[in-house]
C-alpha cells in the first residue's frame, strides 16, 4: 500500500512537495512512518529532529493508526511554522507574537468568578549579565503532550478550574512574551494557588528549551547544577 | 538495528546534529542501555547524557523502561522554557 506524506517549506523545496512510501503491513502507525523515512531517506531523517506528524491536520501520536488515503503530513518546527493548537483548543506552540486577550478568552466561564493572566517575558539582565535576545526550541508533540498534563493536573487538584498555555518559539527579543498563562476559577485562592503550579510546573516538565544570546556569547539554559528530575512529582 | 534518537538544544550543539543514528544487535534495550551507547560514542557529551533524561513515544520514561528502534526516541536535556 502505497502512503503520502505532505512536506512543506524547507522540507519541500529540498524533497519536493510529496513523499510516496510503500508499506506492505496491514496496520500502519505514525510511528511506523517515521521508521519507514528514516530508512529510506536518511536525508530527511537527519532534519526530523523537531519535526512532527500531523494527522488529517490534527497532531499524530506515534501509536495512531494511518490509511493510504488519509491526509499525513510531515512539518518542521521552525520560523514560519503554524501555530499548532491542541485538539481541545486550549494549548498552543506559536512562533508568532502571544496575544494574551485570546489565551485568557479561551477559560472565560460565566460560572467563574476569577481570572488570573500570568505573562513571561524575557528579562534584559540576567545574574549581571545583559541579554540581546533570547532563543526557544521545543520538542512539539512532546511539549503540547505536558502542556495539556498541567492542565488536567489542575483540574484534578482544583475541580472547575479551567487552564489554557501558549508558549512561543523562535527569536524572542526583550520585553516581549515568551508564555502566557490564563486560569480561571470560581474563586480567586484556587485561581491563584492553581496560576502558580502552572508555570512552576512548565518549567520542570515542558520540553521547550531556551538560549540566552549576549553581545559576546550565548549560552543553553536549564539545571546547570543537576538533580533535574521531571519525575518528581509536585 | 538502527535506533534513530532526537537531541535538542545544548546537547545538539554537543553532539553536532540533531539526529543520531545508533547500531546494536538487539531490537529493544533499557534507556539506562540506552544513554550508556549513546556516551560510548559521543564521550564529549556523556556527563550532560547522564542527568537527560529519554522520552519515549513523546512521554518521559523511566531508566529501567525498554525502548525499540520502532519507538519514537528523544533525548531531554533539562528543560528551560517559561
Amino acid at each position: 500500500m502505497q502512503y503520502h506524506i505532505q512536506l512543506f517549506a524547507g522540507m519541500a523545496e529540498q524533497f519536493g512537495d510529496v513523499i510516496t512510501m510503500e508499506l506492505s503491513q496491514e496496520t500502519v502507525t505514525i510511528a511506523d512512518i517515521r521508521t519507514r523515512l528514516n530508512e529510506l531517506y536518511p536525508e530527511i531523517a537527519s532534519q526530523l529532529s523537531g519535526s512532527f506528524f500531523t494527522h488529517h491536520k490534527k497532531l499524530a501520536s506515534p501509536d495512531e493508526l494511518v490509511l493510504p488515503s488519509d491526509a499525513i503530513a510531515l512539518h518542521q518546527s521552525a520560523p514560519g511554522m503554524e501555530t499548532v493548537v491542541s485538539k481541545c483548543g486550549l494549548y498552543a506552540i506559536t512562533y508568532d507574537l502571544i496575544d494574551a486577550d485570546e489565551v485568557t478568552s479561551k477559560v472565560h466561564d460565566p460560572s467563574h468568578g476569577a481570572s488570573l493572566t500570568f505573562n513571561g517575558t524575557t528579562r534584559e539582565f540576567t545574574q549581571g549579565q545583559r541579554t540581546v535576545l533570547l532563543e526557544y526550541e521545543a520538542y512539539v508533540p512532546m511539549a503540547m503532550n505536558t502542556m495539556k498534563q498541567i492542565g488536567d493536573e489542575i483540574a484534578d487538584r482544583w475541580p472547575s478550574t479551567r487552564t489554557a498555555i501558549t508558549h512561543r518559539l523562535g527569536t524572542v527579543r526583550i520585553g516581549e512574551t515568551s508564555v502566557v498563562i490564563a486560569v480561571s476559577a470560581a474563586h480567586r485562592d484556587a485561581c491563584y494557588e492553581a496560576s502558580r503550579h502552572a508555570i512552576e510546573r512548565l518549567k520542570q516538565i515542558v520540553p521547550i528549551w531556551k538560549k540566552e544570546v549576549w553581545e559576546d556569547g550565548s549560552e543553553w539554559k536549564g539545571h546547570q547544577l543537576g538533580g533535574w528530575n521531571p519525575h518528581n512529582t509536585p | 538495528m538502527n535506533y534513530h534518537i532526537q537531541v535538542f538544544a545544548g546537547l545538539a550543539e554537543l553532539m553536532g546534529k540533531p539526529m543520531i543514528t545508533v547500531s546494536a544487535d538487539q531490537e529493544t534495550m533499557t534507556v539506562s542501555e540506552l544513554k550508556d551507547l549513546l556516551s560510548k560514542y559521543f564521550p564529549e557529551a556523556a556527563a550532560q547524557l547522564q542527568g537527560a533524561f529519554v522520552a519515549r513515544n513523546q512521554a518521559y520514561a523511566a531508566p529501567e523502561d525498554l525502548v525499540s528502534i520502532h519507538d519514537e526516541i528523544a533525548i531531554i536535556p533539562p528543560v528551560s522554557g517559561g
